[in-house]
């Protein structure tokens, strides 16, 4: 774990130090391979260290939670399909899995 | 009859599942957001008797001189519980306090040592601090803290029941004054999306968002079923796998959950079907077609896209079965009319393009069926044509069951059937014609190696091999 986090800015590294939970997320996503050009996520879901921020059920919904406006996201986490595919601390991007996907509007 | 042997090892780890499955779906029951930064322990009594969680026992040990009481932990196997008793746990838990499920009777249930759930000896709930439950009295008095972010609040569409229940349990923690200062999950993700340098993947990440904004908007001004689900999910910000736990695990344990949440889960299945054939199909069309092309035909289905959008049809009725529209990180299904043979075709799809296996039949382009019919034809008529050259004359052969076959080393053939089809193949000069079935091609394609020209006829040792192959023939 300490060689990975050796990858990390001090920022992210300090991010992922206060919440274990995504510390280990990131780990384990981070050399996992892009996504499939093909992939097509039936569940999009967005958080920060307060949780869940919004959603998207493919073809069902999409929801939202509500914040206080003094309740700035450190971190953005994007799960497609319960998969961590995206990870950025403000503008450092520690996890980008949609190499394959982005600029590829079928 | 065979036996399997289990080790120690293996059953210890198959019960250690068994009890992770059980506490997943009594917290699902419960709507209890697992915590993956604790272990959280969960108890359950029915009446006096522990039937869920580890109870602890005291061991006397050591002689009269010096006794010492040891604490060891037992775990109850969770046997005990049942459908119905979890039935019992969710319909208590959804009722408020003074409320009665008669036939919840002295249920206990405590997380990590408190008590948040309890019904006396009537059925009558005397402690209830979950968060499904209706009043917003026993809010008051909860540790509803304990499981709901007390930062974050939840909003749904504003014109259901559902969605002002929700609203005004959030607003129990804010004041009034601070209800200006409230920003929404996803205006929140706009703002930290700005940090991000322009790019690709900023571009896709917020064109998702617009329409997820767009989306909540639109639903806000309907009420569906869908609510009651959605409703549930908001409830544990922190669980990163709600959906897939709860359609795994819910559905197939809690028979008697209210009728919303069941349409909403049954809703969210039909959903599932069909967008993930959409996503087949989408997949089929960019495997099978070169950039800029708009159709591909199957012998049963035909698909077009304009743009973004993307039809389907099937051919026998030319009736449109499934409209969709491909977006930046997923499909938006626009219609969805799907049968039980579509559906099985398309499940065949999927299987293969999971197996890395060829196309099946029903998806395969239009004509693929004719020329592997037409290969397997020819196939045969070459060998049969091979054999006459090798013979160099015409070769006659009237079989002793099925067939009679000619051929000459100019390559004309026949093929007649003596089950009374008549002339099955025919090819001379310019004509070619074949109505051959699977099952003649069978039999023809099994002796196929009879008539391989590296048989050499003129070897002396051969001459065995030849009159059993000309037996073959004959048949």
């Amino acid at each position: 774990m300490n060689i990975s986090q050796q990858r990390f800015s001090s920022r992210v590294s300090l991010i992922l130090d206060k919440y274990p939970q995504w510390h280990s997320k990131v780990i384990k996503s981070i050399n996992k391979p892009p996504l499939d050009k093909d992939y097509c996520p039936q569940i999009l879901e967005v958080f920060d260290q307060n949780g869940l921020l919004a959603g998207i059920v493919r073809g069902y919904s999409s929801y939202e939670s509500m914040r206080n406006v003094e309740q700035n996201s450190e971190f953005n986490a994007w799960l497609l399909d319960e998969e961590l595919v995206v990870f950025y601390v403000g503008a450092e991007l520690v996890i980008n899995r949609l190499q394959l996907l982005q600029g590829c509007v079928w | 009859m065979r036996i399997f042997n289990i080790d120690s090892g293996d059953t210890s780890a198959i019960q250690r599942h068994y009890e992770e499955v059980i506490e997943a779906l009594i917290k699902a029951a419960l709507d209890i957001e697992p915590d993956t930064n604790k272990d959280q322990k969960i108890k359950i009594f029915d009446g006096d008797k522990l039937v869920y969680g580890q109870e602890e026992l005291e061991n006397r040990s050591g002689n009269n001189n010096s006794s010492a009481i040891y604490l060891t932990k037992r775990s109850i196997p969770a046997l005990s519980l049942n459908p119905q008793f979890t039935n019992k746990l969710y319909q208590l838990s959804a009722k408020s306090i003074g409320e009665t499920v008669e036939e919840a009777k002295n249920i206990k249930v405590e997380l990590d040592g408190k008590i948040i759930l309890h019904s006396d000896d009537k059925g009558r709930v005397i402690v209830n601090n979950l968060s499904n439950q209706k009043s917003i009295e026993s809010l008051n008095n909860s540790q509803l803290t304990d499981k709901v972010d007390d930062k974050s609040n939840f909003q749904l569409p504003q014109s259901s029941g559902i969605s002002s229940k929700i609203i005004d349990n959030s607003q129990q923690k804010i004041k009034d004054s601070d209800k200006s200062f409230q920003v929404s999950g996803s205006s929140q993700v706009v703002e930290s999306l700005k940090e991000l340098e322009n790019s690709p993947l900023k571009a896709l990440l917020s064109s998702e968002i617009e329409q997820l904004q767009s989306e909540i908007k639109a639903l806000r001004k309907e009420s569906t079923f869908y609510q009651s689900l959605i409703e549930r999910r908001l409830r544990q910000p922190h669980n990163t796998s709600w959906w897939q736990q709860t359609i795994n695990n819910i559905s197939t344990v809690f028979h008697s959950l209210n009728s919303a949440v069941k349409i909403g889960l049954q809703e969210f299945k039909t959903n599932s079907i069909h967008y993930q054939s959409a996503a087949s199909l989408k997949k089929l069309f960019h495997i099978q077609t070169q950039p800029g092309e708009n159709e591909y035909q199957t012998d049963n289905y035909h698909i077009s896209r304009s743009g973004s959008l993307y039809e389907v049809k099937e051919l026998a009725t030319d009736k449109k079965i499934m409209q969709f529209r491909s977006t930046g990180l997923g499909i938006k299904v626009e219609k969805g009319d799907l049968e039980t043979t579509h559906i099985k075709d398309i499940h065949s799809l999927q299987s293969s393009f999971e197996k890395n296996e060829s196309i099946p039949d029903s998806f395969a382009p239009v004509g693929r069926k004719e020329a592997e019919y037409f290969a397997r034809v020819e196939r045969v008529v070459n060998a049969l044509v091979q054999y006459a050259i090798l013979q160099q004359k015409q070769v006659e052969i009237q079989g002793a069951f099925s067939y009679n076959w000619k051929a000459n080393p100019h390559g004309e053939v026949v093929i007649a059937a003596k089950d009374g089809r008549g002339i099955l193949l025919e090819k001379s000069g310019g004509k070619f014609k074949s109505n051959l079935n699977d099952r003649d091609l069978l039999h023809f394609e099994q002796v196929l190696p009879k008539f391989k020209p590296h048989q050499q006829y003129d070897n002396p040792h051969m001459s065995h091999h030849r009159k059993h192959s000309v037996d073959e023939l004959e048949r």
